[in-house]
């Protein structure tokens, strides 16, 4: 009878903490800071398109995976399975972000067409978009080659900073949706230039 | 139609951060992304113009 054994290499490790962790984390804080930047820009009066706004939400998408991880992490029941979950549900959300994004971008590249909205570093905020969800596709792949050495791991350290990066994600979604139902209001189109829940509502 | 589709990722949102013990989270979060991505090809004006709406 002959036993064979697997081995598989070591989690690298930053701190107290597996690499994979803090990449968790840096996802939704990344997206959290774009979206803080977007929210600054609409209450400096412009308020967000149509497209803009599902761009939004796919952000916010993207970072339902590694918040979920962080999450289980924190639970102490994370297992491969939640993080492939989370992963994919990451890659999927990028995809659709990156593909609205790009529509937009197709949208304004037009002859003599200065595009939309403010630029920033030289982009406009839909190609700054497209750049986002780009790398996190690209990460999830670079995830998926050494899954050994970047896969977030149960640990006791967990502590304040997955609890701000949470608190964090929890303020953004309620901000972003709560300003697009206010945006919104009861109608089945979209407006951009007032909020509409309050007239909906009679309040205006 | 935006709200509605606000209120669904507030909820998937709300789920992955309250409830990380149901494994089924990712699932919902994906339903959510095929929710979005209806609104963005089938847009409101296009269900109206088609009277669908």
């Amino acid at each position: 009878m002959t036993t064979t054994t697997t081995t598989t290499a070591p989690a690298a490790t930053l701190g107290r903490r597996p690499l994979g962790n803090y990449v968790m984390l840096l996802i939704p804080l990344a997206y959290c800071g774009i979206l803080a930047a977007s929210l600054a820009v609409q209450f400096s009066g412009e308020l967000p398109c149509e497209l803009c706004l599902m761009q939004r939400w796919c952000m916010l998408l993207v970072s339902v995976g590694p918040v979920y991880v962080v999450q289980r992490i924190r639970l102490g029941r994370l297992t491969p399975h939640d993080v492939s979950r989370g992963l994919g549900v990451t890659v999927v959300a990028s995809m659709l972000g990156g593909l609205i994004s790009l529509h937009q971008l197709t949208l304004t590249n037009l002859p003599g067409h200065h595009g939309f909205g403010p630029v920033i570093l030289g982009l406009h905020t839909y190609t700054w978009a497209l750049v986002c969800f780009t790398l996190t596709v690209l990460y999830a792949a670079v995830h998926l080659m050494w899954p050994a050495r970047l896969a977030p791991q149960n640990t006791r350290a967990a502590g304040a900073p997955e609890r701000l990066v949470v608190g964090l994600y929890v303020c953004t979604t309620l901000l972003v949706c709560g300003l697009a139902v206010l945006q919104g209001g009861f109608h089945l189109d979209f407006h951009t230039f007032r909020y509409e829940l309050p007239h909906d509502l009679g309040l205006l | 139609m935006f709200t509605l589709v606000a209120l669904v990722v507030i909820g998937v949102a709300g789920m992955a951060v309250l409830r990380p013990q149901r494994t089924e989270v990712p699932f919902y979060a994906l339903g959510a992304a095929f929710v979005v991505a209806a609104l963005f090809r089938f847009n409101v004006d296009m269900l109206l113009d088609l009277g669908v709406l």
